[in-house]
């Protein structure tokens, strides 16, 4: 069974900067994006619309990534902590619980 | 197949889009454009930074393989390039919204300028308006001013006195002039604000072409998937769109040489584009495949030849670029309309299926040549059937004949191009190839090996052979013995079809056979007994004597020990196989393929032998004689000049022992093998274990090739097999006592009559290709 080479320490920094960019991804769509496409910024409906229209394109793929980053970020928070005691963990068992924190599988 | 948002250029015009009033301040705000292109700038870089933990968590997962870690790797691989192709789209949105920011801020400060200089000129109109307004009241009660039509009474070369009547035109005509340069004024900054404005609509519709850029997902990630800069997008979309549109103009109507023309220019942006992936990803958004075919296809208005091999390169790659983005419903889609696309008009048709070829590279995933296949087997079955009622024959469905072998032959690139994804895709190759279904794999082995294009396969069988070395590998790799049945079902019903069909036309190319023969590698253990149990039958009508394709469960490799192959093996018909094996051995290198698949399984039957083989001498030499006994059945197959041919480029023993020692690989009798025979042969005095004898002197001495080939491989088997008795330190006599049942030179002819058994029912029947 092959070790990890990450340890406890590793996997939940992991954890917590795959959660940061996920809400960093939320606030870019939710936030700049639409503060971008009010008709007082860009002072042309056109370009508003073209912003609407991106932020709407982008929507399933960002929410599905953001889903997805968020699930593999708690799979990799649980790996920490169970991992803890036994200082290491295998492959396995780290791809175990990555595969049990939600499913992103795209058809 | 998807959405695209919106062109570019949506605002319509210069100031299509514009929330801007008359001669009023321009709208927007710069720093709100730049506060929003720093938040994506900053989610971008996060983004940049979540990818490389990603990686690095997959990386973790790099040192073990189980379907739970394969399951993971993909997963994270998949956000991996999602990330990514996000990143893309915010850093190309933030740069596009950044350079909006500058143009809009200098817009705005222009148009704030002219409308400063407007006002003050506007003021100084006015001032001068009533200047003037003041100096014609003080003209009204001068006397004949009227009469004289308001000229001033003033004499040539004299000032008017002040107060007199002449100061009073001469202040109205000033009042006047400057009343009018500052309305001139006016109307310059008006004509600065509505340059100004305008220049706001145009860069708010360049900014706006390039966001609906961005808006097409599958575009962004195909040009991330690339690692190329989404900025590009708008052009490469843009020329996407305008050759998608040419399409049906290039394909029909209009005059000759503007079609001419079309086609030529289609043809060059294809072409130019063969690296592009934005480009592709809008173009098979836009176009379908009949679209290409008809604006591509065979013209009358055009010699030009269709496909060329810089077009073929381009659509595969743009199409391979594509299918990168897409899902599995569109690759189903594109498979299925690749094939429907060429039509049934014979004209043109093996143009239409070479340009159809291109489009579906092997590399494609394997969905879309599923669907290319499912599409093709319809057309190939919908065809043979209909020749068959009307010819109210009632032979084997799938005989070809007449039109449909004639469509069949036109739509081969395709047939090829879809084989060669087979090829590419094991498990796919294996479900097409051999279905589950008893009925249905009988059908599709007909259907793909039961006939060759009347000219010949365009790559020499090289698909064919290879989908077919794909489907065998993929059934006999197979933990479940189901999967290797399938594979074992379908050499034995291939091996009834192959000399008929696929190897019925021109001689494969040497890739094609050494792939058949790597089909059937797996299956040597049985041809011995193939060959033996047929050898009786009446040999006169042999095809008819062969056993119906099946599988032998009771096969054991000697009887003397419970020693089971690795694989079902099938009932075969010796002399179809001896047929295929002919065929497939026609030239030098395509005997070395099967001369290299019978030294593997001899090696592996002398590891077998000397490792596993519990039942003692006597199921070693049960095992050596079943090895002789198929090695018998393949060279006696094949062409006596080819064998000798073979064996000239093998001269010494060290040679065919390094060549056994090297197939067994890192087997436990391989590593210690080739030094033990040197090392006994120096130490021992063992004259016939020097390795650096030449096998010629025998050979000579023997001059018949069967003969040459029974002394090698018997020689190769008793020699590994003595050294590794001495290796584990019995005593070299001893050792070669024990052996002596499979030693060429002193052995009782048991072997050898098995041998010559084997090898003459296989080579003394009349061959196929000789009656």
């Amino acid at each position: 069974m092959t070790q990890l080479d990450l340890d406890t320490t590793t996997l939940a920094a992991a954890g917590a900067d795959l959660r940061g960019g996920a809400t960093a991804l939320t606030g870019a769509r939710t936030g700049a994006l639409a503060a971008a496409a009010a008709p007082a910024a860009t002072g042309d409906a056109s370009l508003s619309a073209a912003l609407e229209d991106l932020g709407a394109a982008w929507r399933s793929t960002h929410e599905s990534l953001v889903g997805a980053l968020e699930s593999v970020a708690a799979g990799l928070a649980r790996a920490a902590e169970a991992f803890d005691g036994a200082e290491r963990g295998t492959a396995h068992d780290l791809a175990a619980l990555l595969g049990s924190a939600g499913t992103a599988d795209r058809s | 197949m998807s959405t695209v948002v919106r062109s570019g250029g949506a605002s319509g015009g210069a100031s299509g889009g514009g929330l801007d009033g008359d001669l009023c301040p321009l709208t927007g705000s710069p720093p709100a454009l730049v506060d929003a292109a720093d938040a994506a700038a900053r989610a971008a870089e996060r983004l940049a930074h979540v990818r490389v933990t990603l990686l690095r968590v997959r990386a973790t997962l790099d040192g073990q393989r189980s379907t739970a870690v394969e399951r993971a790797r993909e997963r994270v691989t998949t956000l991996a390039d999602d990330a990514r192709a996000s990143g893309g789209m915010l850093e190309a949105s933030a740069g596009t919204l950044r350079r909006h920011a500058v143009a809009l801020g200098e817009a705005q400060l222009a148009a704030e300028r002219a409308l400063a200089d407007r006002a003050e000129a506007l003021g100084r109109e006015a001032r001068w308006r009533a200047e003037a307004d003041e100096a014609r009241r003080s003209t009204w009660n001068i006397p004949g001013v009227e009469a004289l039509g308001g000229a001033p009474l003033v004499w040539p070369g004299t000032v008017p006195p002040l107060g007199g009547p002449g100061q009073a035109h001469h202040r109205l005509a000033a009042a006047e002039r400057a009343a009018a340069a500052a309305r001139a004024e006016v109307v310059a900054a008006e004509a600065r604000w509505r340059a100004a404005r305008d220049a706001k609509a145009e860069a708010s519709r360049r900014a706006a072409a390039a966001l609906a850029a961005l808006a097409d997902v599958r575009a962004v990630r195909a040009v991330t998937a690339a690692g190329a800069d989404p900025a590009a997008l708008v052009a490469s979309g843009n020329a996407a769109r305008q050759v998608a549109a040419l399409l049906p103009r290039a394909g029909s109507g209009g005059d000759d040489a503007a079609r001419r023309e079309l086609r030529e220019d289609v043809r060059r942006v294809l072409t130019a584009h063969a690296d592009d992936p934005a480009f592709w990803a809008v173009f098979w958004d836009t176009a379908s495949p009949q679209d290409l075919y008809l604006a591509l296809g065979p013209s009358y208005v055009d010699p030009t030849r269709p496909v060329s091999a810089e077009l073929h390169g381009a659509l595969s790659q743009g199409t391979a670029d594509w299918a990168r983005t897409a899902s599995d419903d569109e690759l189903r889609e594109f498979g299925h309309g690749v094939v429907a696309g060429v039509g049934d008009w014979p004209l043109g048709l093996a143009e239409r299926s070479q340009l159809a070829a291109a489009l579906l590279p092997a590399g494609l995933p394997a969905a879309a040549h599923a669907a290319a296949g499912d599409a093709l087997d319809a057309r190939w079955w919908v065809r043979a059937d209909e020749e068959a009622r009307g010819a109210g024959t009632a032979g084997a469905p799938g005989d070809l004949a007449g039109d449909a072998l004639v469509d069949a032959t036109l739509t081969a690139p395709l047939a090829a191009a879809v084989l060669a994804g087979y090829a590419r895709h094991p498990r796919l190759a294996l479900d097409r190839l051999a279905p589950a279904s008893d009925g249905q794999g009988a059908r599709a082995v007909r259907r793909w090996f039961g006939w060759a294009p009347r000219d010949g396969w365009p790559d020499g069988g090289r698909a064919a052979a290879g989908a077919l070395a794909a489907a065998v590998d993929e059934g006999t790799s197979s933990p479940h013995q189901a999967d290797q049945r399938r594979a074992t079902m379908l050499v034995s019903r291939a091996t009834k079809e192959l000399p008929s069909g696929l190897l019925s036309g021109p001689t494969l190319d040497d890739r094609a056979s050494a792939d058949i023969a790597r089909a059937y590698e797996p299956y040597l253990p049985s041809m011995g007994d193939d060959a033996r149990e047929q050898k009786d039958g009446d040999t006169s009508t042999s095809r008819a004597s062969g056993p119906a394709p099946g599988i032998d469960d009771t096969y054991r490799l000697t009887t003397h020990a419970d020693l089971w192959p690795a694989v079902p093996q099938p009932e075969l018909d010796a002399f179809a196989l001896r047929d295929v094996i002919a065929a497939t051995s026609r030239t030098p290198g395509a005997a070395d393929a099967w001369l290299g698949a019978t030294d593997r399984y001899t090696a592996s039957m002398v590891e077998l032998a000397a490792t596993a083989a519990d039942g003692g001498s006597a199921a070693r030499l049960g095992l050596a004689q079943d090895a002789i006994s198929d090695v018998g059945a393949v060279a006696g197959s094949m062409r006596a000049e080819l064998l000798d041919a073979a064996y000239d480029r093998v001269e010494t023993r060290e040679q065919v022992i390094a060549l056994a020692s090297g197939a067994l690989g890192i087997g436990t009798l391989g590593r210690s093998t080739a030094e033990a025979v040197g090392a006994t042969a120096a130490t021992q005095g063992l004259a016939f274990l020097d390795t650096r004898g030449p096998i010629v002197e025998a050979r000579a001495a023997l001059g018949e090739v069967k003969e040459q080939t029974f002394v090698r491989y018997g020689t190769t088997m008793h020699d590994l097999l003595v050294a590794h008795d001495i290796d584990r330190g019995i005593p070299a006599e001893e050792a070669i006592t024990a052996h002596r049942g499979i030693d060429p030179e002193y052995e009782d002819e048991t072997l050898s009559t098995l041998f010559d058994e084997t090898f003459e029912a296989m080579s003394e029947t009349p061959r196929t290709e000789d009656r």
